[in-house]
């Protein structure tokens, strides 16, 4: 059996716990300093440990983003961080700044280095350079096709990490200052203001406008590989990466459970495995963005491009988190974050088990007292289930074509 | 001595840059560069070489290109070619040119320049393997330009004139709009991408790929005094892309004039004046003197 890699990203201590309860091999953090997405929460040294902590008990690995591009003013403290992740354990660090490899070993720092799609590796002899320079692993740039993954993998032999579902940048990562032009905030150092994601008017060579109710739009529709995650196995890739180290639990946890299905069942039985449409619906469910492959089976086009902005309405869909099970009274203790009522058919995930519908024939307050719905979040409720469910499994709506 | 490289014309008439002591030409070449007025045709290759070595000036090709498996095999055949040229350098971006360099030990000195060429760190790694230069990327303070330089050995190269490429996509961004709009493309390269906020135009060029530049051209030539003053040994490059010929021409010939005495305000005033009225109010210096922040939070 292949051994590949599901890579969850986690924004924070709690996302990092979801990601790898929900099924994640590895996943991808942010310290407070030397990375990119410096306005997200990202971990203090304490957090990372804790996490590490956390992922080797449950077998996982953390990999840790320092994937800044160094001005001459952020070498301070470099040492002495990279020297914390190295004692805390963490298993690789992510950077693009390739000047940390003879850091390290100048250093006598023992950390493996992976190559940050911020490097944009497009081809076969950048690679090569990279390992034999002691990169030991590449994220590979989301302008490579399938064919171009694949013989990375098969003449360079270097392990590869490839990403297969969220946000795709417009332009070759790395080589994007949109942001520092038109906002004075560096993309390369975590300050991105995404740039391409607005819309402009488009003007011809001669400052004529272009006659159009329609913004000129660059950005580009999400990436989903999901359709072709067989495919990633067999060609050798090491990694299945997913994007979004600011996205919310809800959306980790039903990504990372849906990929963690996918590779699992093809992987038990490869020749009988089949592409499932519900799979297709949940992931589409929880981003509420459309999704395409981009440049994995063909070139992208107007196809890959939104133009009449991005569907983004806030997902109603996630209802409510488990925080435990009453088997004497068969109730589910749960804390509410979107409206349901009395009748409804709600769906229930979780690690490691088939989700299943229930009616909310009742729902309960903490005192015991009947309400017709579920109106406040965070509110702590009770609804009846025979199945026995599990603390951090989640409740959601019934979208499922086949699951009435 | 700080030689002044600047693009290479569409032009046999090469006396106007031996007139004002032009020390070499950035070339690009068909298939393996883009964000050029004038692409060399591969074919015509040794006939600008023997050309420019004529006339005793350094010619560095400009392999720019972002590249995929596919261009791998025309790349390495015209580096082996360009191994037996008299080349002074060729400026990369992508790690395929290093690579192919290196393993294969042509005699190419080779200038990287790229947007991740931002500290001395990084250049120090790439000067053990060999690297002969860098150009800085526009994104950076003259002072750290300056800072980079006091901690590095290889030739440095500073763009003080241009446009500056913001980003480039692979994707046909502007055909693809007009496809989604059912209006018929204008078959020029060349559009604007306005932006309401700032009120600025962005000139977008779609080629093999589609490219984003800054809605002002980068004009860092007074900059030139401070570099000499603190003794900074490096190379100035020009580059026309996008720029009306004959306005491009007379910039050359003030900054040459102010080149021979950098202290002299007079010529300094005139370099000034140069600019105004050949590109009025469509400059400014980048950010030379100016830091981009990256952590909103701290700093707003």
């Amino acid at each position: 059996m292949n051994k590949i890699e599901l890579l969850a990203p986690a924004g924070d201590l709690e996302k990092l716990k979801w990601a790898i309860l929900y099924g994640a091999d590895a996943v991808y953090v942010g310290g407070k300093d030397f990375s990119l997405r410096a306005n997200a929460t990202n971990f203090t040294i304490d957090e990372i440990k804790e996490g590490v902590k956390f992922a080797h008990e449950h077998n996982a690995k953390v990999y840790v983003t320092v994937n800044i591009v160094f001005h001459q003013e952020d070498f301070n403290g470099l040492e002495e961080y990279l020297r914390s992740l190295e004692e805390i354990g963490v298993d690789a660090i992510i950077a693009s700044d390739i000047f940390i490899l003879d850091f390290l070993k100048e250093k006598n720092i023992n950390l493996e280095f992976h190559l940050s799609t911020q490097s944009c590796t497009t081809n076969m002899e950048a690679a090569k350079f990279y390992k034999a320079n002691g990169v030991k692993r590449i994220v590979l740039a989301r302008e490579c096709d399938r064919k171009t993954i694949k013989d990375i993998i098969d003449k360079v032999k270097i392990d590869t990490e490839v990403f297969i579902h969220g946000a795709m940048c417009t332009c070759f990562s790395g080589r994007c200052y949109l942001s520092n032009y038109m906002t004075n905030r560096d993309s390369n150092r975590g300050g991105c203001a995404q740039v391409c994601r607005w819309t402009f008017d488009l003007y011809d060579e001669y400052k004529q406008k272009i006659n159009s109710d329609v913004d000129f739009a660059i950005s580009p529709k999400d990436l989903s590989l999901l359709r072709f995650i067989p495919k990633l196995i067999d060609d050798g890739v090491t990694s299945l990466k997913i994007e979004g180290r600011m996205k919310s639990i809800y959306y980790i946890a039903t990504l990372v459970s849906v990929y963690r299905r996918v590779i699992d069942n093809y992987l038990k039985d490869k020749e009988n495995y089949k592409y499932n449409i519900n799979d297709e619906i949940e992931l589409y469910r929880c981003a509420n963005r459309q999704t395409v492959p981009q440049y994995f089976d063909k070139f992208p086009s107007v196809d890959e491009q939104y133009y009449i902005g991005r569907d983004e309405n806030t997902n109603q869909d996630f209802l409510g988190v488990v925080l435990d099970y009453d088997k004497d009274n068969k109730e589910i203790i749960l804390e509410q974050r979107n409206y349901f009522e009395t009748g409804n058919i709600v769906n229930i995930f979780g690690p490691n088990k088939e989700s299943f519908n229930i009616e909310v024939s009742y729902i309960k307050t903490e005192d015991g007292k009947e309400i017709d719905a579920a109106r406040h979040p965070k509110e702590i409720l009770r609804i009846p289930c025979d199945k026995i469910v599990e603390k951090n499994d989640l409740i959601r709506v019934n979208f499922f074509v086949d699951k009435q | 001595m700080n030689n002044i490289i600047v693009t290479y014309p569409n032009s046999e008439n090469f006396e106007f840059y031996i007139q004002n002591n032009i020390d070499g030409f950035a070339i690009g070449i068909e298939n393996f560069s883009e964000n050029f007025n004038y692409l060399v045709k591969e074919s015509s290759l040794k006939k600008v070489e023997e050309k420019l070595n004529s006339i005793d000036k350094k010619i560095y090709i400009v392999l720019n290109k972002i590249f995929f498996n596919s261009d791998l095999e025309n790349l390495k055949k015209l580096l082996f070619k360009l191994d037996k040229m008299n080349i002074q350098a060729v400026v990369f971006s992508d790690m395929a040119v290093f690579n192919i360099v290196k393993e294969n030990s042509l005699n190419i000195n080779l200038i990287w320049s790229s947007k991740m060429v931002t500290n001395s760190k990084t250049i120090n790694f790439f000067e053990k393997r060999g690297l002969y230069g860098f150009i800085t990327t526009p994104q950076i303070t003259i002072d750290e330009f300056i800072d980079i330089c006091d901690n590095t050995k290889s030739k440095a190269i500073i763009k003080l004139f241009g446009y500056t490429n913001m980003a480039t996509s692979s994707r046909s961004l502007i055909t693809n709009y007009f496809k989604y709009i059912k209006l018929n493309k204008n078959p020029k390269k060349k559009y604007y991408m306005y932006e309401k906020s700032t009120n600025e135009f962005y000139p977008i060029i779609e080629g093999d790929t589609t490219n984003f530049f800054s809605s002002k051209i980068l004009n860092g030539l007074m900059e030139y005094k401070k570099l000499i003053n603190k003794g900074v040994d490096c190379d100035i490059f020009l580059d026309d892309y996008l720029i009306p010929e004959n306005n491009f021409y007379n910039i050359i010939e003030a900054f040459a004039a102010l080149r021979n005495y950098p202290n002299d305000d007079i010529f300094a005033d005139k370099l000034k004046t140069v600019v105004d009225s050949n590109l009025f109010n469509e400059t400014d210096n980048g950010f030379l003197n100016k830091k981009t922040i990256f952590k909103v939070k701290n700093n707003e």
